[in-house]
């Protein structure tokens, strides 16, 4: 496995904010999902810096949607996980998962 | 104190000028709906603005091909080269020839007058600079928007208040490396100030 195949932490939130939401993965609904599930306040500089490092990587792919009102009659800008992205966030999962399997009573028990 | 129906208008202009035109409805659309659905605060805005920028000139420049990078890398080099040679040689002198015609019409102070003059120099040299880059520009490039002069008006706006606060002519007291410093920050403001001109202009 080369070095550049390994997923961040915030790399790896940020694609399971995208499985999580489908089609609707856009700036703020990705915010929301990450705000939701991991509890953490992220600036949209930080998303779309991510977002296009997984682009470059071509484990993400954006289009240009339609514009609504609510936005002030500009577009959102949908994100997609590719077969590329799922098959290495399936492997980080699985990597995570056996690396800490057992491991939190563990470390429990060793700082009582 | 009641929060503001609208977002600053100032950040999403510095935003919309950073982010060319490809990223601009993005982000300000994101940032727009995250307000107003949030009830967001304007210093809530204006700090993810602050953040959004450095991602967003390398996006800016992300979309721009091989070809158009060199082009703007070299033209602003050269922009910011000439300024900064026309600061330190003539922009001070000119700005005394000048200043002492018109010290005995001015109704503002020897001071003001000095200063007065040499802003209105530096903004017409570094006008023309832009100027004659935005007609490089509009040869090498067909899809050049002929908008340049809403590009100087920016510029002018931009420029004269830092050049007023800082510009000192005639006055070498002792301290260069404080002036060449003034300088340079000039020059580097210039050079922002025409990369993100002219890669509006141009089109991607």
């Amino acid at each position: 496995m080369s070095k550049e195949k390994f997923l961040g932490e915030f790399e790896l939130t940020v694609l399971a904010a995208l499985l999580r939401l489908g089609d609707d993965a856009y700036g703020v609904s990705i915010l929301d999902e990450i705000r939701s599930c991991a509890g953490r306040n992220v600036s949209i500089g930080a998303l779309y810096s991510t977002l296009n490092r997984l682009e470059t990587k071509a484990y993400v792919s954006g289009t240009l949607g339609e514009a609504t009102a609510v936005r002030g009659g500009r577009a959102k800008r949908y994100f997609k996980i590719t077969p590329d992205g799922l098959e290495q966030f399936e492997r980080s999962v699985a990597v995570l998962r056996r690396m800490t399997d057992g491991l939190l009573p563990q470390s429990r028990g060793a700082l009582a | 104190m009641s929060r503001p129906r609208s977002p600053p208008r100032a950040a999403q202009w510095l935003l919309a000028f950073v982010a060319g035109k490809d990223w601009e409805e993005v982000l300000l659309g994101d940032l727009q709906e995250a307000f107003d659905r949030d009830q967001r605060s304007t210093y809530w805005y204006w700090s993810e603005v602050i953040r959004a920028l450095p991602m967003t000139l390398v996006l800016s420049l992300k979309s721009l091909t091989p070809r158009q990078l060199r082009l703007e890398l070299a033209v602003s080099i050269l922009v910011a080269t000439l300024i900064w040679m026309w600061e330190i040689h003539i922009a001070q002198a000119f700005a005394w020839m000048i200043a002492s015609q018109l010290i005995s019409f001015s109704p503002l102070s020897v001071s003001a007058t000095c200063k007065a003059a040499y802003v209105a120099l530096y903004s017409v040299v570094t006008l023309s600079v832009l100027h004659l880059a935005g007609i490089a520009m509009r040869r090498l490039h067909t899809s050049w928007q002929s908008s340049y002069l809403r590009m100087f008006a920016i510029a002018l706006l931009c420029l004269s208040p830092v050049l007023f606060y800082i510009a000192e002519p005639g006055i070498h007291d002792g301290a260069p490396t404080f002036r060449y410093l003034q300088i340079t920050i000039v020059a580097l403001a210039t050079l922002l100030v025409s990369r993100a001109l002219i890669r509006r202009n141009v089109g991607s």
